[in-house]
């Protein structure tokens, strides 16, 4: 029954979202010749946009019901549930596979909606088109879900028992960071939606970019925390060690996170200054379109990737239609609108050494490093077309192309508290290098000297170093409070990848019980003792793992082990980390029956420990960007007119 | 002093031959770094081709197929795993040194990145086959998850079969 329920509430909410596509937008045309709005049609915009909401949490809220209660009469269900398995999962396995993610996504666009339509007191102008903008995208995805992807289908007969979740997805960290990374990528949504109608309206005012900031920033927060939490599930589930694998579906959110910070960026200068108008519309526009391109990517399978569920090609077809028609008709319309006499930002001159140029380089280097990782992830796709030949690009291709372009932007970001608006003097300048620059330098070479790894790594420290006592310099407006937060996490999870990822300690042993393993690496050594073997089970798996100690007794016993979840006999690596501020000691380890030299059928215990300098940084950092975010959100905004007073 | 026209003319030139120049050695580099990371991805088959063809040494390599059934055998003292490759139509040893994926198991799917060698090495079945060095072994997340080209190998030698 709640089945059927789920389904005619998606029925229902892809005609709301019709409605709510055309009536605000209907209101405003006839209201023209007026002078007002016509009231009745604008007067529906907000109660289409609750239900419209309420439709949507209805359908997805049937569908966690359905994999609650095991209803293995729902095909999605069964294909991804068990009912053996936890009931936190359970309720996760509903964005674990494809129908229900495409479900959760469009939930979270019409979440927005409703965002949008309560974010004044009054609806100007502006919302009610942006509403009208966003039902169109709403209508969109709905019917790609009602036709093509329906999470509500039935199977006949019903089956006894699940086929449960890929197990590797059970994991804490996956559980929350689609939804996450959902309002990250979607949020972007409605700063677009902003944009198309500020562009239909040829009024790209105060108004618009304080909107576009907000939802830019909300959808910014959001992103940042779920693509950390995915770098986190990938470094404690997959356990190869590493957390980020330039993966095309990482890549895919790596994108619209680039872009959109070089909007924020572009958006501030215009709000400050009035410049970089052209470059505010046309990156936020961008970042949704990559976002958009990202779930293509994603869900269409047509990338060979560790993420991608499996493929079917009408799907795949659809969503790139959808996407190309967003995309194609968003950008025709900048090109048509750009250079009107509302868009078109008064001439200003750029000093050299400015706040002004600082925004204008974040702008152009973000927005090409997203194009160098947009290419390097369509390149295979391209390549396959025309040769049908499958390559894929290799991660030091990213190492690379992208790192000359992000030290140089760590460079300008620690003179940032000595670029003013408008420019500032030399020997202000000089005199933040003279005491800060020597500083940066002593602690790269420290670095250096400490890991005696690679120059890279060393300068990379040294730059996010520089990077981080700039933005504990600044000490200005109570509106860079935010921003001065974000960069000094810039800084610190710049460090802590050069300590982290350019510097590998690692030992691949196969051992016995009794043996001993001592990793040495910069500002650790550490022993440890393989204790015992152990096998238990689990509340719907079996374990076989291993407990090590520490030599030194200082710390908690590691206990890493291999998995095996019953329903597909699938098995998981479960790492054991130990975490300090300084390290992190990361242990694997496989237990194979296999054919040795001596005995036919011997029991061989391998084991991979890893030491990951400054592994929490990475994290921390992360973490300290998205709080920075959070704290310019909540901050009032200055801009030229308050300053001015 | 106002500048004179020529001189302001000679400056916008230089401003866009820097420019131009500053384009094309970027895009230099990146199609070079792109062209020097490139990893193929190739079946067995195409091992056996290519060394027939006397390229051995090609840079860097991802080698998809299936493992065969009995042929993973793991050196106890050196913690190095062996198996072998196939597509159906030829084969491919891979040597390997670390833990291998939850997923990697015998008549699975498998792909492994590494370098091709000069030598060969005995298989299951005593023949001489190519050899490659992993330095990386994926295997999917999602059980059912076959490389693409070796589902086209596959099909071709009529080994493939439907999953349940």
């Amino acid at each position: 029954m709640g089945v059927e329920i789920g389904h005619y509430a998606l029925v229902l909410a892809f005609c709301t979202s019709l409605a709510l596509a055309f009536l605000p937008a209907l209101g405003l045309v006839r209201g023209r010749g007026f002078g007002t709005t016509f009231a009745p049609a604008v007067s529906l915009a907000r109660p289409l946009a609750v239900s419209l909401c309420v439709l949507c949490f209805c359908a997805c809220a049937m569908l966690i019901r359905a994999f609650r209660a095991s209803d293995f009469s729902v095909l999605l269900v069964w294909q991804h549930s068990h009912s053996q398995k936890p009931p936190l999962y359970k309720i996760a396995a509903m964005w674990g596979n494809h129908e229900g993610s495409m479900l959760l996504w469009v939930f979270v666009l019409c979440l927005f909606a409703l965002a949008m339509a309560y974010s004044q007191r009054k609806p100007s102008r502006l919302t009610l088109l942006s509403l009208s903008v966003q039902g169109c995208i709403c209508a969109l995805f709905l019917a790609f879900v009602l036709f093509f992807s329906n999470p509500f289908a039935r199977v006949f007969p019903v089956p006894w028992e699940g086929e449960g979740l890929n197990p590797i997805l059970q994991h804490p960290a996956l559980a929350f960071h689609p939804p996450l990374l959902y309002l990250g990528y979607v949020g972007l949504s409605a700063a677009f939606s902003t944009t198309v109608a500020g562009l239909i309206l040829d009024d790209c005012s105060r108004e618009w970019a304080q909107k576009t900031r907000l939802w830019t920033l909300v959808a910014w927060c959001f992103l940042g925390a779920g693509i950390t939490l995915g770098a986190f599930w990938a470094y404690e589930e997959l356990g190869w060690g590493g957390f980020w694998f330039w993966d095309p579906v990482e890549n895919a959110s790596l994108m619209p996170w680039l872009l959109a910070t070089a909007a924020l960026h572009a958006l501030r200068s215009y709000m400050v200054r009035q410049i970089l108008l052209v470059w505010a519309v046309l990156l936020v526009l961008l970042a949704f379109s990559a976002s958009l391109l990202g779930t293509f990517l994603v869900r269409s399978g047509v990338l060979m990737s560790v993420h991608s569920f499996a493929s079917d090609p009408l799907r795949g077809l659809v969503i790139l239609l959808c996407v190309s028609l967003l995309t194609t008709s968003a950008l025709a319309l900048f090109a048509w609108r750009t250079g009107g006499k509302n868009t078109k930002p008064p001439p200003s001159a750029l000093p050299f050494f400015s706040r002004e140029s600082a925004q204008l380089l974040n702008a152009l280097l973000l927005s090409l490093c997203a194009g160098l990782v947009l290419l390097a992830t369509l390149y295979p796709l391209f390549f396959e077309f025309f040769t049908n030949r499958t390559l894929s690009i290799g991660p030091p291709y990213y190492a690379v192309v992208l790192s000359p372009f992000f030290l140089f932007l760590l460079a300008v970001l620690g003179l940032l508290p000595v670029l003013g608006w408008g420019g500032s003097s030399r020997a202000r300048i000089r005199r933040h290098l003279i005491r800060f620059a020597p500083v940066a330098c002593g602690f790269g070479l420290a670095f250096f000297l400490l890991t005696r790894t690679s120059a890279t790594a060393a300068i990379a420290a040294a730059l996010g170093a520089w990077a981080l006592l700039g933005a504990v310099k600044t000490r200005s407006a109570k509106d860079a409070r935010g921003s001065a937060l974000v960069h000094a996490g810039v800084g610190i999870v710049v460090i802590a990848i050069a300590g982290a990822s350019l510097t590998d300690v690692e030992k691949f042993r196969t051992m016995r019980e009794g043996d001993r393993v001592t990793l040495t690496g910069p500002l650790f050594s550490e022993s440890l003792e393989l204790q015992e073997l152990f096998a238990r089970r689990g509340v719907n798996y079996t374990e076989r793992g291993a407990r090590f100690a520490f030599v030194d007794k200082s710390r908690a016993m590691l206990s890493p082990s291999r998995r095996v979840y019953p329903p597909r006999g699938l098995e998981t690596t479960e790492a054991a980390i130990d975490r300090s501020l300084l390290r992190d000691i990361y242990v694997t380890m496989s237990r194979e029956k296999t054919r040795g030299k001596t005995n036919d059928s011997e029991e061989t215990l391998s084991v991979r420990v890893q030491g990951k300098p400054l592994m929490f940084w990475v994290w921390g950092g992360a973490l300290v960007m998205v709080l920075g975010g959070v704290l310019s959100l909540l901050s009032p905004l200055v801009t030229l007119k308050a300053r001015r007073r | 002093m106002r500048p004179r026209r020529g001189w302001r003319r000679t400056q916008r030139l230089t401003a866009v031959v820097v420019l131009l120049a500053c384009v094309g050695i970027g895009t230099a580099f990146v199609l070079v770094a792109l062209r020097e990371n490139v990893v193929f991805f190739l079946v067995p088959s195409d091992v056996v081709e290519r060394l027939a063809e006397g390229r051995v040494g090609d840079g860097r390599i991802r080698l998809g197929g299936l493992v065969v059934e009995g042929s993973v055998a793991r050196d106890s003292d050196s913690g190095e795993v062996r198996f072998v490759v196939t597509d159906g139509a030829a084969r491919v040893a891979v040597r390997y040194r670390g833990i291998v994926p939850d997923l990697f198991r015998e008549g699975q799917g498998v792909v492994a990145t590494g370098t091709l060698q000069a030598a060969r090495v005995e298989g299951t079945s005593s023949e001489p086959l190519p050899l490659l060095e992993a330095e990386q072994i994926l295997a999917k997340h999602d059980e059912y998850y076959m490389p693409r080209g070796v589902e086209k190998a596959l099909k071709k030698n009529n080994l493939w079969r439907e999953q349940p």
